[in-house]
């Protein structure tokens, strides 16, 4: 049986974006977050939450969310996450470039505080078909 | 704590955010060197700097539900992305474009009051995490 989407790692290093984004997926959306502040926060904490899906920012100091991506979807404890670039670099050129690169989804920033769990979920629900939340 | 508390909460403490990076792209554009440079910056390190700091205004704002502020801080980040893409001689015939996206920048900041975010009254209450 396919695994629910019930726990999310979200990478953004603007501290009102993440408490936001926060609010959105753990007191609206019910979810169980790891709220990672950098890209070396989310590669140290990861493995052990053990993600259904891994949110990204892009634009990050030091490691940016594409260097993030690369290091993250190499551990084995996320072979299964679903990878999805949160990102106001969402025009249509960019996004197809993230996608090449082996990305899930794009959500475009800035996003809907109120639907972005439903978002999530409906980007679960199209890799994932058939799973139940 | 409500989550509608931590909502306004957040949204006021982001006008200031707002506030202050609107000053910070003013900063950048003009050239001068920010808190801790040593050096004033040449026109596309100014330009790099602004339209940095314009995209993240874009993204912060809309997420916040400035609509007015993220739609601004939007036209200001494609004119100086478009910039970046041409030379020095670019941005300075540009100059005027330049300064009436940044003056609708700062309409939309001054404008703008907790209330204005659309997410100030959002009703969360028949939203449940079943995740």
């Amino acid at each position: 049986m396919a695994r629910n989407v019930k726990r999310i790692t979200y990478v953004e290093d603007d501290p009102d974006i993440r408490a936001v984004a926060q609010l959105a997926l753990e007191e609206v959306g019910g979810f169980v977050l790891n709220m990672c502040d950098s890209g070396r926060a989310a590669i140290d904490t990861a493995p052990d939450f053990g993600p259904d899906v891994v949110l990204l920012d892009v634009m990050m100091p030091g490691m940016d969310g594409i260097q993030t991506f690369d290091a993250l979807r190499k551990l084995p404890a996320l072979r299964d996450a679903l990878f999805v670039f949160v990102t106001a670099k969402a025009q249509s050129h960019e996004i197809d470039e993230f996608m090449a690169l082996g990305a899930d989804d794009v959500i475009p920033k800035p996003f809907n505080a109120i639907t972005l769990a439903d978002e999530v979920r409906a980007i679960w629900e199209r890799a994932r078909p058939g799973s139940k939340e | 704590m409500t989550v509608e508390d931590q909502l306004r909460a957040l949204i006021e403490r982001h006008c200031l955010t707002i506030r202050n990076g609107v000053v910070e792209i003013g900063r950048a554009l003009a050239g001068r060197a920010q808190p801790g440079e040593a050096r004033r910056a040449g026109p596309a390190d100014a330009v790099t700097r602004a339209e940095a700091l314009a995209h993240q205004l874009k993204g912060g704002s809309g997420s916040i539900g400035f609509v007015e502020v993220s739609a601004a801080a939007t036209a200001l980040d494609d004119h100086l992305k478009a910039l970046l893409a041409g030379d020095d001689a670019e941005i300075g015939s540009q100059a005027e474009r330049t300064r009436d996206l940044f003056a609708r920048l700062q309409r939309a900041a001054a404008a703008m009051r907790p209330e204005s975010s659309t997410l100030f009254r959002a009703d969360l209450s028949g939203f449940g995490g079943t995740g």
